[in-house]
């Protein structure tokens, strides 16, 4: 009777035991650490839309390389304006737009939404409409002229 | 083992394909004309200064008007507008002429299309030359038919009817008027500067034109074929 009763208790306590530990586990805590980097910006555009345009995936096909735009005849002192579309699938980015037209053929700008587009930030597959605008001095030389524009 | 080194290569070039760049660079091509400063306040576009046988070309039909094909092809698509736009085709629509004159083909000024298109206005048409040397049929291709609009005219923004015998620089916007390739009186061409906005005398360097509203103080007859005039002198009253 007495060894029977020495069993039971120890019967109890290894349950008990048994039952703490599978509890123990499932209450296990692990700390975790990570450094998150800002993903690198991924343009794509699509060039000559209109003025109107409300640019999305579905405007046109974007691409990254052999952008081109034909502006056409332009008058001396007159203002010519040319629209893009841009994508960004990558991560969110600060626009930087930058243009070599020479001096003496006047100032080109890039806006958008009325602001300058240099500073705004595109969002993660986020689209905008960027208007290029040539200001063309009247002093220009008649001449046909090739310049670039770098969008970053 | 073929599927294990294919499928990397797969999802890697799928990547890169997806992948943009973090710059964009673009290749830009223009043109640039020779321009002016518009004559007409109203006429707001910058012209580009041309010669008659560039907005003309050097195409023919076989009665030596000049083709559409082979002309300016900045034409408007509407020659009643009052603000057309600056631009087709990527080309300037308002163009100048310089040293054009008056006295050929028509008899001076003709009075068209009164009444019918809005009451109590007509057109105001002439044809301008370059060389009054020519004799037709080589004529017809320096000349150009040019219309001062009924509808300029009405809202007083018209320039003056030019005097016959002048030299004149001129501008306007182009316009085809496919109508008129048969006219004689169109120099078989339908290439027209219409609306016509502003005029100056050849050799002198005004940059501003009265303008304002010309009227038939009689009637308005018929003289020949095509050519309507007015049986008094018209007026011409400025309002800017």
């Amino acid at each position: 009777m007495q060894q029977q009763r020495i069993n039971l208790i120890l019967i109890t306590a290894i349950s008990i035991g048994v039952v703490a530990t599978a509890y123990a586990a499932n209450s296990l805590s692990v700390g975790n650490t990570a450094t998150i980097t800002a993903a690198a910006p991924n343009l794509f555009m699509l060039t000559g839309v209109a003025s109107t345009t409300a640019c999305s995936a579905s405007t046109g096909t974007y691409t990254e390389t052999g952008l081109t735009i034909s502006w056409g005849s332009v008058v001396q002192g007159s203002t010519a304006n040319q629209y893009v579309c841009l994508e960004n699938t990558g991560g969110q980015h600060t626009l930087t737009v930058t243009n070599n037209l020479p001096a003496a053929d006047g100032t080109l700008t890039a806006t958008i939404g009325g602001n300058p587009a240099t500073g705004q930030i595109i969002g993660h597959n986020a689209f905008a409409l960027i208007k290029f605008t040539w200001v063309v001095d009247p002093g220009a030389t008649p001449s046909t002229v090739s310049f670039g524009i770098s969008v970053s | 083992m073929r599927v294990r080194v294919l499928l990397p290569i797969s999802l890697l070039l799928l990547a890169i394909s997806a992948y943009g760049a973090p710059t964009l660079s673009t290749s830009n091509h223009a043109t640039i004309l020779r321009g002016d400063v518009s004559w007409n306040r109203f006429a707001e576009c910058r012209p580009t200064i041309l010669t008659l046988e560039q907005v003309l070309g050097n195409q023919t039909n076989s009665q030596g008007g000049a083709l559409e094909s082979g002309g300016w092809q900045g034409m408007i698509p509407d020659k009643r507008s009052t603000s057309p736009p600056c631009g087709v085709n990527g080309l300037p629509t308002l163009v100048e002429i310089r040293h054009l004159h008056t006295s050929l083909g028509t008899p001076g000024t003709s009075w068209d299309e009164c009444d019918a298109v809005i009451a109590d206005n007509c057109d105001l048409t002439l044809n301008l030359g370059d060389d009054p040397t020519l004799s037709c049929p080589a004529c017809y291709s320096h000349k150009i038919h040019v219309e001062i609009d009924m509808y300029w005219n009405a809202s007083r923004t018209a320039p003056m009817m030019i005097p016959v015998g002048t030299w004149v620089d001129v501008q306007g916007f182009v316009y085809w008027d496919p109508d008129h390739v048969t006219d004689q009186g169109h120099s078989y061409s339908g290439w027209e500067l219409h609306p016509f906005t502003a005029w100056r005398i050849s050799g002198t360097t005004n940059t501003t034109v009265p303008l304002g509203v010309t009227i038939c103080p009689g009637t308005v007859r018929p003289v020949s074929s095509g050519v309507s005039q007015c049986s008094t002198t018209p007026t011409f009253t400025r309002y800017y």
